[in-house]
């Protein structure tokens, strides 16, 4: 179990600098953006001579990704969680099969969402139609929901060949 | 559950009390207390082995088929 050691570690140290201030500045900017578009500037990476007009729409489609990387951390939260429930040695306990079937929603949910914002984002404000088919994060991100969705029924079946097991005399 | 354990049967039968048989067959009486209730999912051959030789009887004797 020192391996689960070093990923509890791992994932803690990723949550604390990572993603409790991200969900800070995601917020912060999610309100802050209504009152001065000028903040996406910082989102979206631009150098100052780029910043253009934001418009509502652009402020809408900044929002729906906000949401977006918002269920990205919560999915990390969530994994996290189950990652204690296996140091308290319950790998079969219902609450991780669940867990898993909800993350791997959440990611493709997100996964999806992300690659129909971004491609909506090009075509309507760049006019341009890109579709990228090779190795993408948002592919990735759903692969990775996908193999969570899979574990969950794979930790499904364990738990009912424990439970036989259990009742084998 | 379609197959009935007739443990407690043979236990009166052979005026034996489970904590003896137990102890006898080497399982812990909670297992046991499971067999007896028809909880149990399997039965290992090595365990019905023990049982039949503790209380001198046949797997018949132990184990019923009901139609449900």
């Amino acid at each position: 179990m020192k391996k689960l050691s070093i990923l509890k570690s791992l994932v803690d140290f990723i949550w604390i600098v990572t993603c409790i201030p991200s969900v800070a500045v995601i917020l912060f900017a999610s309100i802050y953006m209504f009152v001065d578009a000028s903040i996406l500037g910082f989102v979206f990476n631009l150098e100052d001579n780029e910043i253009e007009d934001f418009g509502l729409s652009i402020q809408l489609s900044t929002l729906l990704l906000f949401v977006v990387i918002f269920v990205i951390v919560y999915c990390f939260y969530l994994f996290r969680k189950t990652l204690q429930c296996f140091q308290r040695r319950k790998p079969f306990d219902s609450f991780i099969i669940d867990t898993y079937n909800k993350i791997g929603n959440m990611l493709v949910f997100s996964g999806i969402g992300a690659t129909v914002l971004f491609f909506s984002f090009r075509l309507i404000f760049e006019s341009k139609f890109e579709i990228h088919l090779g190795f993408s994060p948002y592919l990735f991100i759903v692969c990775l929901g996908l193999f969570f969705m899979v574990l969950s029924e794979v930790f499904k079946v364990a738990k009912v060949a424990k439970e036989e097991n259990e009742l084998t005399i | 559950m379609s197959i009935i354990v007739n443990l407690d049967v043979m236990l009166a039968k052979r005026k034996m009390k489970s904590k003896d048989l137990a102890e006898i067959i080497g399982i812990t009486t909670a297992n046991l207390s499971i067999l007896k209730s028809g909880k149990a999912k399997a039965v290992r051959f090595s365990t019905l082995e023990a049982i039949c030789k503790a209380l001198e009887c046949q797997p018949s004797d132990i184990l019923e088929y009901v139609e449900d």
